[in-house]
């Protein structure tokens, strides 16, 4: 059985039947998906304090999941590749990027994003980052704010150098890395 | 403007600094901009300790805001006068993630930037753009006076090419 047989069947405007012909068929086959079957499985993720249930692929990274499946569009995509930290979340109180965190390893795990680091928005970490007004495009925050409040997690007191060797993961082309560091502090002494 | 700079960053006192300074102008979008930029140099790594920053773009609707983005220029002008090595192969860019393109990192920005307006009631002009690009003179002027030597090609550091 070819893989791409069922598919071609379904294929209406193809107009020439290339199922023996093996040069034409491996030419047609790589159009294909890659897989001998999609394996979708079904997933109970703790998301927030919620259990909800997806039916995904197991490698889909869990940015997809919490953005595509879940509507929680609070996480952000930037580089898909652990390099930005725009899509940072929590698991079991880590920060962890979820672009490169397959859905898989994270069932039954506890998981914290943006909108529910807090009820009404009053973390520590977001209320000193309206303090210092921080935000400018702010399309890496959410990532950022995350980032800081499992740092003050681990460290509730950071120096300079802590903040700068947990939160140098997280990058911003607006340049509000003095803002940042200003109300990390801001909300370690809160 | 740069009268305003030259005070605020005590251009005079800091000849005696041990920090390696800089400064750059620049106009455009009809708004005029200068930083003058403190520097130092440890063992090849390069730290750029203050940055004092003035701008004439007229009347600052949005005090806040305004000090942010020129906060954000030097900031994003010191990674790119740095690090930003932005190079093409066949017509594709070769940096094409954030894993081979560097961006400045919180460890990397400026300790401090102190930002200043001139007060003058002319209608409001750029204030985006126009801090942006002054960063990359007064970093290459800050380097010479640290190094002896002049940058002109961007970017000025990198993995391979570290500071005598």
């Amino acid at each position: 059985m070819w893989t791409g047989e069922k598919h071609l069947k379904t294929v209406n405007f193809c107009l020439i039947d290339v199922s023996n012909q093996p040069k034409e068929r491996a030419n047609f086959e790589r159009f294909l998906p890659q897989k001998q079957n999609d394996v979708m499985a079904k997933f109970n993720l703790k998301i927030n304090g919620k259990t909800r249930q997806v039916d995904v692929d197991p490698d889909t990274p869990m940015l997809w999941v919490l953005r595509d499946h879940l509507d929680l569009q609070g996480t952000k995509y930037g580089c898909g590749i652990a390099a930005c930290g725009a899509c940072t979340v929590h698991l079991n109180g880590m920060a962890m990027r979820s672009c490169v965190l397959p859905v898989s390893a994270a069932e039954n795990q506890e998981i914290t994003t943006i909108e529910g680091l807090s009820e009404n928005g009053d973390h520590p970490v977001q209320k000193a980052w309206l303090e210092h007004d921080v935000a400018q495009c702010g399309y890496c925050q959410a990532g950022q704010i995350m980032s800081a409040a499992a740092l003050l997690k681990n460290i509730p007191n950071p120096s300079d150098e802590d903040i700068e060797a947990y939160m140098s993961g997280n990058i911003c082309r607006c340049g509000t890395y003095t803002r940042i560091k200003a109300a990390v502090k801001t909300a370690a002494n809160s | 403007m740069l009268e305003l700079v030259r005070e605020k960053s005590g251009w005079t006192a800091g000849k005696k600094s041990k920090l390696s300074r800089g400064v750059a102008a620049y106009f455009c979008h009809n708004s005029y901009a200068a930083h003058v930029l403190d520097l130092s140099v440890k063992k090849g790594k390069v730290t750029v300790e203050k940055v004092t920053s003035a701008l004439d773009c007229g009347i600052i609707v949005n005090p806040l805001s305004a000090t942010n983005m020129v906060e954000g220029a030097v900031t994003d002008g010191i990674g790119n006068a740095f690090y930003g090595a932005l190079t093409f192969k066949n017509g594709q860019p070769e940096q094409n993630n954030f894993d081979k393109y560097r961006m400045i990192r919180i460890h990397e920005a400026p300790k401090a930037i102190d930002v200043h307006f001139v007060k003058n009631d002319i209608a409001p002009t750029g204030l985006g753009e126009p801090p942006f690009p002054p960063v990359f003179g007064a970093v290459a002027n800050a380097l010479y006076k640290a190094t002896g030597k002049r940058s002109y090609h961007q970017p000025f550091l990198s993995e391979e090419k570290e500071l005598d």
